[in-house]
C-alpha cells in the first residue's frame, strides 16, 4: 500500500472511529443533562407507601427533564438491598433513589452495614412526610394518650402492636413503655403496617403503630381511631381530633417522622443533581399532586438540595445520642429486642 | 343486599366505555399473569398511574381486571411449559403439565379456562350476596387462625404423598428448612444469611420456578420431539374439557370456596389456597394416585380455587383497607388515588355499594371474557408443546431466568433456580415428593411467623389454640379437629373397617 493511500485510510477510520466513541458515550447532545431516561430506584415493592409517591410523581417530572422517569422497584432488607444497589451505581446523574429517612438510617444502623456508608450518598431533595401514630380499637372508647396509658395500667386492654422485630417502630414501642409509662402487657410484632393495622382492627391487639396514610384506612373502617400524633408534623387536618406525644414528654420525630429523600450515588455531580431537584420540585407543586394529596392524605413537601443535606446530615449520630439517652444505647436496644423476643 | 343499587350497578356496567375497560384489564391481566415473574402486583402497579385521567368506577374495574385475568393467565405456563406464571397456579402444573405430555394440552387449558370463569361467576355472586358474612370472618380469623391453616396445609402432605409416606415427610421438612434461611421473622437472628441477598430468604417462586420449569427443561434435554410424548397426537378437544368441568360442581364449588375464605384471610392468599384446595381434591377422589399423572380435577381444582381467591381477598380490602397481599395493596392504592375510601361503606347502599356492586359486576362480565377468550385462542397455543425440545428448552430457560429475576431483582434467585432445578430433577427421578417439598417451602414461614406470634399473644401458652373459653378465638379448635382428623382419619377409618 503506498504511504499516501495508507495515511488516506488510518486517517478516515480513526475518524469514523472517534466518532464512534463518540457515540458510544453518548454525547450526542452537546453535553445537555438529561440526554436519556431517568431510573428512579424504590427501595420497596410495587404498592407501598414510597412506591405510590414516585409512582405519583415519576410522570409530571418528565416535563421539566424532558426524559422520562422510570421507577426501578429494588426491594429487600429493610431497603438495605436497593440501597447497595444504588451506593454501586455510575453517578452520572441518571440513577438515582427514595429513601426514608431516619428509618433508612435506623435500619442500616441496627443491622451494623459493611461496605458502604448511608452518608456516602449525595442529597437531591425530599418530596413528602410521613410517620407513626398510634391507633386503638374503638371497642375500648379510648380518646387520648393519658386514657390509653390508663387503660393498660389498670389492665383493661391488652396487647400493642409494632411492626418488625428490632425496627424503628420497636424502638418507639420501646420508648413509649420506658418514657412515656406506656405499660402494655405484650408487645407484639407483626410483618409490616397493613398486618399490624389489621391485628387492631380485629382486636388481636387492643392498640398499636400506624402510619397516617393507614391510620386513614383505619378510621375509614370504622374498627379503630388514629389517638395520637408521634410526629412534629401538624396532621389535625387529617385527623381534627388527634392528640399529640408532645403533651406527655419530649419529641419523638427523630425515631418517628420520616422524609421521602432523593438521593444519588456517590460522586455525582452537584449540576445533574440539582436538575433532578428541580425536576421534582415542579412535580410536588403540580395541580395533580395537590390533588392527590387531598385525595389520599399523604403529605407533599418538597425540600431543595440544600434542605435535604441538612437533613441526612449525622442523622445516624443523633439516633445513636438519642438511645443512648433513652435506653443506654443501641446495643442495650438490640440486646432488649433480643430478651423480649 | 340492596336491589335497587344492583339494577343501578348494571346499568352502570351496560356502558360501553366500562365494558371497553373490563376488556382491556383482563387482556393486559392474561398476558402479565402468563409471563413468569411478572404476577399482577406489578402489572397492577405499572397501570395505576395511567389510571389517573379515568371515571374512579373504570379505573378500579381496570385494575381488577388485570388481577382477576392474571389469575387464570398464570395457568397458560402451567400448563404448557411447567412454569408457574403466577404463585396461585403452581398446583395447575401438577396435572396441567402431565395432560401436556400426553397431547392434552388443549383440554387442561379448557378445564382451566372453564374453572376459572365458573369459580369466578360463583365466588363473585356469594360475594355479593354473603358479604357481611365474610366481614365478620375476616374479623374472626387472626394469628392463632393463621397458624393452624399452614398446620392443616402441612398436614395434607400425608395426602398429596404417593408411595413412601416417609420420603414424603422428609421432602415436606426439607421445604421448610429452606424457609428458614434469611433474616428470621421474629427475633433478630440472620440464618446463613451474612449477605443482603439472602437477608429475605429464599424466594418461593424461584424455587417453584426451578423445581418444575428448570427440573422439566433437563428431563426433556434428553427427549426428542416435543413436550408431548412420543407420538402422542394434539388431541384434547376444548369441548372435553369444558364437560369435564361442568360435570363436576361439587369440586368446582369446594374448590371456589377454598379460594374465596383462604382469599379472605390476610397474608394467606392464593398461594396457599391453590394447594388446599388441590390437596382437597386429592383427598376426596375415589382414584388418588392418578394425581399428579394428568388427573383433570387436579387443573380443576387448582383454578376454581385461585380464581376464587379474588373475590375473597376483596372482602379485608374493601371493607377494612387491609392489603392481604401485594395485589390488593395496590388496589387499595388505586381506591385512594380515586378519592374512594376502603371501609364498611363500600358496602353500605348509602355509601359506596352502587360502585362495588359495578366493580363486582365488572369482574362477573370478566369472567365470562376468560371463558370465552379462553376456550376460543388460548386452548390454540396446545400446539406449542409439539415444536421440538431444541426450540422450547432455551426459550423456557431464558423465560425462567428473565421471570426469576424479575421477582425482586435479586442475583441470589437465579442461584437458587439452577440448585432447585437440580435439586427437582434429582427428587423426580428417586420419587421424593415434588408436593410435600414445595407445600413445606410454601407454608413454613406462614406457620413460624404466626406460631411465634401467637405464643406471644399467649404469653407462652399453646392452650391459645384449644381453648376458646380463655382466648375467645372460637374457630381454632374447629381448625385443630380437622388437622387430627386429617392424619388420623385413614388409621381410624381403616382399623373400624377391620
Amino acid at each position: 500500500m503506498e504511504r499516501r493511500t495508507f495515511l488516506k485510510t488510518t486517517g478516515a477510520m480513526s475518524t469514523v472511529g472517534i466518532a464512534g466513541l463518540a457515540g458510544c458515550t453518548g454525547d450526542d447532545d452537546n453535553g445537555e443533562f438529561p440526554s436519556e431516561n431517568l431510573t428512579w430506584m424504590i427501595p420497596w415493592s410495587e404498592g407501598g407507601g414510597t412506591d405510590a409517591y414516585a409512582r405519583q410523581l415519576a410522570p409530571l417530572m418528565e416535563d421539566p427533564l424532558g426524559q422520562s422517569v422510570q421507577i426501578d422497584n429494588r426491594p429487600g432488607a429493610g431497603s438495605l438491598q436497593g440501597s447497595e444497589w444504588l451506593h454501586g451505581q455510575d453517578p452520572d446523574g441518571y440513577t438515582f433513589g427514595t429513601v426514608n429517612t431516619p428509618g433508612w438510617d435506623f435500619t442500616w444502623r441496627a443491622q451494623e452495614v459493611e461496605g458502604w456508608d448511608v452518608e456516602d450518598f449525595e442529597p437531591v431533595s425530599y418530596a413528602g412526610i410521613f410517620g407513626y401514630t398510634l391507633i386503638v380499637n374503638n371497642q375500648h372508647d379510648i380518646s387520648d394518650f393519658g386514657e390509653l396509658r390508663d387503660a393498660y395500667a389498670d389492665d383493661e386492654i391488652s396487647g400493642f402492636g409494632f411492626q418488625g422485630v428490632g425496627s424503628d417502630s420497636h424502638l418507639g414501642t420501646l420508648l413509649l413503655r420506658e418514657n412515656y409509662d406506656l405499660a402494655y402487657d405484650t408487645a407484639v410484632a407483626y410483618d409490616g403496617g397493613g398486618p399490624t393495622q389489621e391485628a387492631v382492627i380485629s382486636n388481636e391487639v387492643a392498640a398499636g403503630f400506624a402510619t397516617n396514610t393507614s391510620a386513614v384506612a383505619a378510621e375509614e373502617s370504622g374498627e379503630a381511631t388514629a389517638i395520637v400524633n408521634l410526629m412534629d408534623v401538624d396532621i389535625t387536618d387529617t385527623f381534627p381530633e388527634i392528640d399529640s406525644i408532645t403533651n406527655y414528654g419530649d419529641s419523638l420525630a427523630w425515631i418517628t417522622e420520616f422524609l421521602q429523600a432523593q438521593i444519588a450515588p456517590p460522586g455525582t455531580p452537584e449540576e445533574e443533581r440539582q436538575i433532578i431537584s428541580e425536576a421534582v420540585r415542579e412535580a410536588c407543586e403540580s395541580e395533580d399532586s395537590q390533588q392527590w394529596v387531598e385525595e389520599t392524605g399523604n403529605i407533599i413537601e418538597y425540600g431543595t438540595m440544600e434542605e435535604t443535606a441538612e437533613r441526612l446530615d449525622g442523622v445516624v449520630d443523633t439516633i445513636e445520642s438519642e438511645v443512648d439517652a433513652a435506653i443506654g444505647g443501641f446495643d442495650e436496644f438490640l440486646r432488649i429486642v433480643e430478651e423480649e423476643s | 343486599m340492596s336491589f335497587a343499587v344492583f339494577l343501578g350497578a348494571v346499568e352502570a356496567l351496560l356502558n360501553p366505555v366500562t365494558l371497553g375497560w373490563i376488556f382491556v384489564g383482563i387482556m393486559i391481566g392474561i398476558i402479565v399473569g402468563a409471563l413468569p415473574g411478572l404476577g399482577p402486583p406489578l402489572g397492577m402497579a405499572i397501570i395505576l398511574p395511567l389510571t389517573l385521567p379515568l371515571q374512579p368506577a373504570d379505573a378500579i374495574i381496570l385494575l381488577i381486571g388485570v388481577y382477576s385475568g392474571s389469575m387464570y393467565g398464570g395457568s397458560i405456563a402451567a400448563v404448557l411449559i411447567n412454569t408457574p406464571g403466577v404463585s396461585s397456579s403452581a398446583a395447575t402444573m401438577f396435572d396441567g403439565y402431565p395432560m401436556s405430555k400426553q397431547g392434552k394440552a388443549a383440554e387442561a387449558l379448557s378445564i382451566s379456562a372453564t374453572a376459572s370463569a365458573i369459580s369466578g361467576l360463583f365466588t363473585i355472586t356469594a360475594l355479593i350476596l354473603f358479604s357481611p358474612l365474610l366481614i365478620t370472618m375476616v374479623l374472626a380469623v387472626g394469628t392463632p387462625e393463621r397458624f393452624l391453616i399452614a398446620v392443616l396445609g402441612l398436614a395434607m402432605i400425608t395426602v398429596v404423598t404417593r408411595g413412601s409416606v416417609a420420603k414424603g415427610i422428609l421432602a415436606g421438612v426439607t421445604g421448610l428448612l429452606v424457609t428458614t434461611v434469611g433474616s428470621a421473622p421474629m427475633t433478630l437472628d440472620r440464618r446463613y444469611a451474612d449477605s443482603l441477598l439472602l437477608f429475605d430468604g429464599i424466594d418461593f417462586v424461584a424455587v417453584l420456578i426451578g423445581l418444575f420449569a428448570i427440573a422439566e427443561m433437563m428431563k426433556l434435554a434428553g427427549q426428542e420431539g416435543g413436550i408431548a410424548e412420543g407420538d402422542v397426537v394434539i388431541g384434547g378437544s376444548v369441548l372435553e374439557g369444558v364437560k369435564t368441568t361442568v360435570r363436576h360442581p361439587v369440586t368446582i364449588v369446594k374448590s371456589g370456596m377454598i379460594g374465596m375464605i383462604v382469599g379472605a384471610i390476610p397474608g394467606a392468599g392464593a398461594t396457599v389456597s391453590n394447594f388446599v384446595a388441590y390437596s382437597e381434591a386429592v383427598r376426596s377422589s375415589d382414584d388418588p394416585d392418578s394425581f399428579g399423572t394428568g388427573n383433570e380435577m387436579g387443573v380443576l381444582a387448582s383454578e376454581a380455587s385461585n380464581n376464587g381467591t379474588v373475590a375473597g381477598s376483596l372482602v379485608p380490602a374493601l371493607s377494612f383497607g387491609i392489603p392481604g397481599s401485594s395485589s390488593t395493596a395496590v388496589l387499595i392504592g388505586g381506591l385512594l388515588m380515586h378519592n374512594l375510601r376502603p371501609g364498611p361503606s363500600m358496602f353500605q347502599a348509602d355509601g359506596n355499594l352502587l360502585l362495588t356492586y359495578t366493580m363486582l359486576l365488572a369482574l362477573l362480565a370478566g369472567n365470562v371474557l376468560i371463558l370465552a377468550f379462553g376456550l376460543t385462542m388460548v386452548t390454540k397455543l396446545g400446539y406449542l408443546t409439539k415444536i421440538d425440545t431444541d426450540y422450547i428448552i432455551p426459550m423456557v430457560v431464558v423465560l425462567s431466568f428473565l421471570g426469576t429475576y424479575a421477582l425482586r431483582v435479586n442475583p441470589i434467585d437465579i442461584v437458587t433456580i439452577i440448585f432447585f432445578g437440580v435439586i427437582g430433577f434429582y427428587m423426580v427421578r428417586y420419587n421424593y415428593s415434588v408436593i410435600a417439598f414445595v407445600l413445606g417451602v410454601v407454608l413454613g414461614d406462614i406457620a413460624e411467623d404466626n406460631l411465634y406470634r401467637s405464643l406471644q399473644l399467649s404469653d407462652g401458652s399453646w392452650m391459645i389454640f384449644i381453648n376458646p373459653f380463655e382466648y375467645g378465638r372460637w374457630i381454632s379448635p374447629f381448625i385443630v379437629l380437622a388437622i387430627v382428623a386429617l392424619l388420623f382419619g385413614p388409621f381410624i377409618k381403616r382399623a373400624i373397617s377391620r
